[in-house]
């Protein structure tokens, strides 16, 4: 059985959740880390959605999390098949280069 | 205990790779960083006692989106040459919005969840043992599905919906179409056009 503190296991969430803060801002080279620092949000989210469930005794949170699982994945695979049609006509996915893709 | 140096062991891998994932120059390590985080935080799920999300996690995030992200990335064969320089013009403002935040949270934190209760520190301290419910008791995957196909039927239905939404849409995006023909000029058509045969008043 663990004796830990909660806070230790908050802090964890908070700063995998601000490491997936920092790809988003600080990454300009391809859109792909941008999607997986998402992901990496996602993560956190749930984490903390499953620690605040244990914690409280309530199951409720277990459903979020299977909600958010369906989010993530939906959200990936069409963000994906974004980028590869992005890279099929631009033969590129860097980030800077855009700005050119309005019309 | 052996428990909690499990639970130190796996937090601490979780972040590094985490932090690889978005400072690797190289997508491919990226993702398999990206999976090492998912499989570590799976791991702390199984240390706190819920296998089924655990096991979840496994399936869904390293089953489904890694390898999705391992098959763009396969199939894009993206250069991995960037100079380090342009990667490092946006850090300074990063760093700082996160680690306001950092800062903030990490104050909030210890001052909301401490309370007058001894007994708090310890983590599981809501849960205590009921011998009839050790007695005849559900499982987890039951009580999710009790509450899951009850109280929350909409949210699950609007779930699937989702899902039928991924599914449909990026096989209708990847699609190549077959162009329509594009519009052009037929030679002796144009050639053999005059100024007699076009204009009728």
């Amino acid at each position: 059985m663990i004796i830990l503190n909660l806070n230790y296991i908050l802090n964890i969430v908070i700063t995998l959740f601000l490491i997936g803060v920092l790809g988003l801002v600080l990454n300009r080279k391809n859109i792909l880390i941008t999607l997986m620092s998402i992901e990496l949000m996602l993560l956190a989210i749930n984490l903390n959605f499953v620690v605040f469930s244990i914690y409280l005794d309530d199951i409720t949170g277990y459903v979020f999390v299977l909600f958010i699982l369906t989010i993530a994945a939906a959200e990936s695979a069409i963000g994906l098949a974004i980028l590869t049609i992005y890279y099929r006509l631009k033969h590129t996915i860097r980030i800077d280069k855009i700005k050119n893709i309005k019309s | 205990m052996i428990v909690n140096l499990f639970f130190y062991f796996f937090s601490f891998i979780l972040i590094v790779s985490a932090l690889m994932t978005i400072l690797s120059q190289n997508s491919i390590y990226s993702v398999l960083f990206l999976v090492l985080s998912f499989v570590s935080s799976s791991s702390i799920l199984f240390l706190l006692e819920c296998e089924y999300i655990s096991l979840i996690f496994i399936i869904i995030y390293v089953g489904a989106i890694a390898v999705l992200f391992l098959f763009v990335v396969m199939m894009l064969d993206v250069k991995t040459v960037y100079l380090a320089k342009d990667s490092l013009k946006y850090f300074p403002f990063g760093s700082f919005i996160g680690i306001v935040f950092l800062i903030e949270i990490a104050l909030i934190i210890p001052t909301t969840f401490e309370s007058a209760n001894p007994y708090n520190v310890s983590f599981l301290w809501n849960c205590y043992f009921d011998w009839f419910n050790k007695l005849d008791y559900f499982t987890e995957v039951m009580s999710i599905g009790h509450l899951l196909y009850t109280d929350y039927i909409i949210q699950f239905l609007l779930s699937g919906n989702i899902l039928l939404l991924a599914t449909v849409g990026p096989v209708t995006l990847v699609l190549i179409r077959s162009t329509k023909p594009t519009k052009t000029q037929v030679t002796f058509k144009q050639l053999s056009r005059t100024y007699s045969s076009v204009l009728h008043i």
